[in-house]
């Protein structure tokens, strides 16, 4: 039954109010609503009572690809998009405006959104207040009144959620806009995006937000920054006396907010203060939080104390100096969420991150980021590092100022304090173009020498995960030190860097290196091509060679020409390899569990191949022996593994050479 | 066809209902308490080997709606991600119907309290609405435009901001 088939009778119109009303609130955009008023008599006044209101700009067109695009077409749709937005605008305000005038005015879901949305990260975070992948022309249509009126509909009006965004104006010199934060005792969710407007806030009045479970506040200044009484507003309309069912705050990207005093509501659980350049002061009582995240905050100077005895995860990328710092709950941590730690510091005081790791002793989740730096005089932090007993998880993303193959050695120091992992996590960042090896002339290398001779032990570590992998000495050497020191180990998988990948294609280099297999086997688990279009791999999974699990099958050798042009054709086999075999070429079919085909020139004497079936199985096969006069191998091995990495079957490759003989 | 009451175990009782044309339906126990209705009789004590009868509800929709609850039950609880997945593609097939059935199920499932599939129906149906002109919306659904022109150009009027359309919003496409 197709669906384009077309009602012969009008039946959807029988539907009661409530079931129409329903509909309605399943529509995406205000725009869909409103233009339902005209199907018919009976659709007539259902858009005046519409439950859900949502107006937004919609998607971003911005297309990061698509350089070339002619600059007179960018303007047309530039254009067009501005024509669109500042339609909005007076839909905006004449719906509301006939909304309050009538009477069922109530609305559950306001949202309000000039911000274009997009899938990646709409809004760049590395100014203050960010820019915009789009260009939001209309960032100057928006006037305080308009704002206003949206906000007080709000606060009358809005039972449920209200989402009010406004674009940040970070190019729009002189405009001043103005915003005075709504007050709503109806409203359970509340996000204000207000596009960098002056705001005020109102003496504060018990049950300000008394149904009030979500808070967001972004892109505001505070009028008259570091007016205190501002501040002391804003902290007690968002404590519990105000907020009593509150359960998430974010406050972000606020100018002038240079003490915050929460007295929390105990109902608090996640609480985010990101981008609050001014804060100097801090002062928190929570007993139910969960979560802090304090981020972006330049809080060297600042004072704090916080009181949050439930807390479990933590994120920060700084903190204020521990000489001024009581933190309350820093002992109950369990997930240290973020953490950015620097290699070297200045100075003879650890960094706040150092005493965040001295301190939160229960953790057993801990995500760092570590940024390597080199400069002689400065102090070694990584040694400062306390041993982490009590983390099974750990996940580092490492990033070096400079390619002097410094990351293998520093996290191996790093990894050596926390013996207890059993998950090991690291997304490598390499920003600088670098020489793959230490015995090139002109590399910098400050790889301390014999580093990777030392041995770490990780008894319980079972899976290692990582990306931005790049095959230079001093990475593989912690590979390596990973696959001698953790006998539990059972899988490690280890993904190429995209750019090195790129620009090994660029320079037409073969990317070539040798990992040994110790006690298992590599096998690529994902592909891209080569500067010559062919399969080459970008991902690897090592797996532990399972024990007492040998089968013996049957094994035909036959020769390329012959695998090729014949014995493809009539079996129906699964092509698995078609690359290398040893150091002849050659390949390996699959026929079925019990049966491998090998085709190949004959030199080989003895060989290994891990080969991934079908059915989502690694059998390794290990060749005895064989008849040379004959092509054909006489004896074999399969051990069978189970592992589930074959994506692509078509594609299911073997690395002989890698695999073979460790 | 013997009603299958006489078994031990709760969970296993089928549960017969009767469409407002007369025919017979059998669904576990429960799939029928997916419908608050349903639960309700069977709370109560009313469900009997004659089956409970569903005066608004005729035998194509309820076969569809019976599918749907037996295929629901039988995966409530602890799904795994596959899982989910598959009831997502079910739920996907099962809602491509013509917009006669697609009315027939807001109905039926409304009436019946079956909440999961009133909201795909409902979605279903702002999903066709989306996005369109009025007048494709008349022409899908079968609406009769009814007001005159001067009244038509005037409730346009009032919403001008959502007829005048340069190009349709990306969102919607």
């Amino acid at each position: 039954m197709r669906t384009s088939a077309v009602a012969a009778v009008d039946l959807i119109s029988e539907l009661n109010d409530d079931v129409l009303l329903l509909i309605l609130r399943f529509l995406p955009s205000a725009t869909d609503v409103a233009r339902t008023s005209v199907l018919s008599k009976r659709w007539r006044h259902l858009w005046s009572i519409a439950p859900c209101l949502r107006f937004a700009v919609g998607q971003s067109t911005c297309d990061i690809s698509d350089d070339d695009e002619d600059e007179d077409e960018v303007e047309r749709k530039e254009h067009g998009r501005h024509v669109a937005a500042r339609r909005l605008i007076s839909g905006v305000d004449a719906s509301l405006a006939r909304r309050a005038a009538g009477e069922r005015n109530d609305v559950e879901v306001l949202e309000i959104s000039f911000v274009y949305s997009s899938p990646y990260d709409r809004l760049n975070k590395s100014e203050f207040w960010g820019w915009y992948f789009d260009a939001h022309r209309h960032v100057a249509d928006i006037t305080s009144s308009h704002v206003a009126a949206w906000l007080r509909f709000a606060e009358r009006h809005v039972k449920g959620s209200f989402t009010l965004e406004v674009p940040a104006d970070y190019d729009v010199e002189g405009r001043v806009l103005l915003a005075e934060l709504p007050c709503s005792a109806r409203a359970e969710t509340m996000r204000l995006t207000l596009g960098c407007a002056t705001l005020t806030v109102p003496a504060a009045r018990t049950d300000a937000f008394c149904a009030l479970t979500d808070f967001h506040l972004s892109h505001v200044k505070l009028a008259a920054a570091g007016d205190d009484e501002l501040c002391h507003r804003l902290g007690l309309l968002l404590s519990s006396s105000c907020c009593p069912q509150l359960r998430r705050l974010s406050l972000k990207h606020i100018v002038g907010l240079t003490a915050l005093r929460l007295e929390a509501a105990v109902t608090l659980e996640e609480l985010r203060l990101v981008y609050l350049p001014d804060l100097l002061q801090l002062d928190v009582d929570a007993p139910g939080l969960r979560l802090l995240r304090v981020d972006h905050c330049e809080l060297q100077g600042s004072v704090a104390r916080i009181s949050a005895p439930r807390l479990e995860v933590l994120a920060c990328d700084d903190l204020m100096h521990p000489s001024r710092l009581l933190f309350d709950g820093v002992v109950a941590v369990r997930h240290i969420k973020k953490l950015v730690l620097y290699s070297f510091h200045h100075g003879q005081d650890d960094p706040t991150a150092i005493w965040v790791l001295k301190n939160c002793t229960a953790v057993d989740h801990l995500e760092l980021e570590l940024m390597i730096g080199f400069i002689p005089e400065y102090k070694d932090i990584i040694k400062e590092v306390p041993n982490l007993p009590t983390v099974t998880n750990l996940k580092m993303t490492v990033c070096e100022e400079m390619g002097w193959h410094t990351i293998g050695s520093s996290l191996a120091r790093l990894i050596a304090k926390c013996n207890r992992i059993e998950h090991l996590s690291i997304n490598i960042k390499s920003e600088q173009d670098t020489y793959d090896y230490c015995s090139y002339p002109f590399c910098i290398c400050r790889q301390p020498k014999g580093w990777e001779d030392q041995m770490i032990s990780l008894e319980h570590l079972r899976m290692v995960d990582i990306c931005g992998f790049r095959p230079f000495d001093d990475q593989i050497g912690l590979v390596q030190l990973l696959l001698t020191g953790s006998p539990a180990l059972d899988t490690m998988i280890v993904e190429l860097d995209g750019d090195y990948l790129l620009k090994s294609q660029k320079e037409s280099k073969l990317i070539d290196f040798y990992i040994p297999c110790y006690e298992g086997i590599w096998v690529p688990c994902a592909w891209g091509h080569d500067y010559e279009d062919e399969l080459i791999a970008t991902k690897y999974k090592w797996t532990r060679k399972k024990q007492n699990r040998g089968i013996k099958i049957n094994l035909v050798w036959l020769t390329a020409v012959s695998f090729f042009y014949g014995y493809r054709e009539g079996t129906g086999g699964t092509l698995v390899d078609n690359r290398g075999l040893g150091d002849s070429s050659g390949s390996v079919m699959l026929m079925d569990d019990t049966h491998i085909v090998f085709g190949g020139r004959s030199n080989i004497r003895s060989t290994e191949a891990a080969v991934d079936d079908a059915n989502d199985k690694v059998i390794h096969a290990h060749v005895d022996a064989c008849d040379d006069a004959n092509d054909k191998v006489i004896h074999a091995h399969v051990d069978a593994c189970e592992s589930s990495i074959v994506t692509r079957r078509e594609e299911a490759m073997v690395e002989l050479y890698k695999s073979s003989m460790s | 066809m013997a009603a299958a009451t006489d078994d031990a175990g709760d969970s296993n009782e089928m549960i017969r209902v009767v469409s407002s044309d007369g025919e017979h339906f059998e669904m576990p126990e429960a799939a029928a308490n997916l419908s608050l209705v349903l639960r309700h009789m069977i709370e109560d004590d009313c469900a009997d080997a004659a089956g409970i009868p569903l005066a608004v509800v005729a035998a194509k929709p309820l076969a569809k709606i019976v599918d749907y609850c037996t295929k629901h039950a039988a995966k409530s609880s602890g799904l795994t991600i596959e899982e989910a997945e598959e009831l997502k593609r079910f739920d996907a097939e099962f809602i491509e119907v013509d917009t006669d059935m697609l009315y027939d199920l807001l109905v039926a499932a409304d009436f019946m309290g079956v909440e999961g599939l009133s909201k795909l129906a409902v979605q279903r149906t702002a999903d066709l609405i989306k996005g369109k002109t009025p007048e494709q919306n008349r022409e899908t659904f079968g609406i009769v435009n009814d007001f005159t022109p001067e009244e038509e150009e005037e409730i346009c009027k009032e919403n001008e901001w959502a007829f005048q359309i340069t190009k349709p919003p990306s969102r919607l496409c």
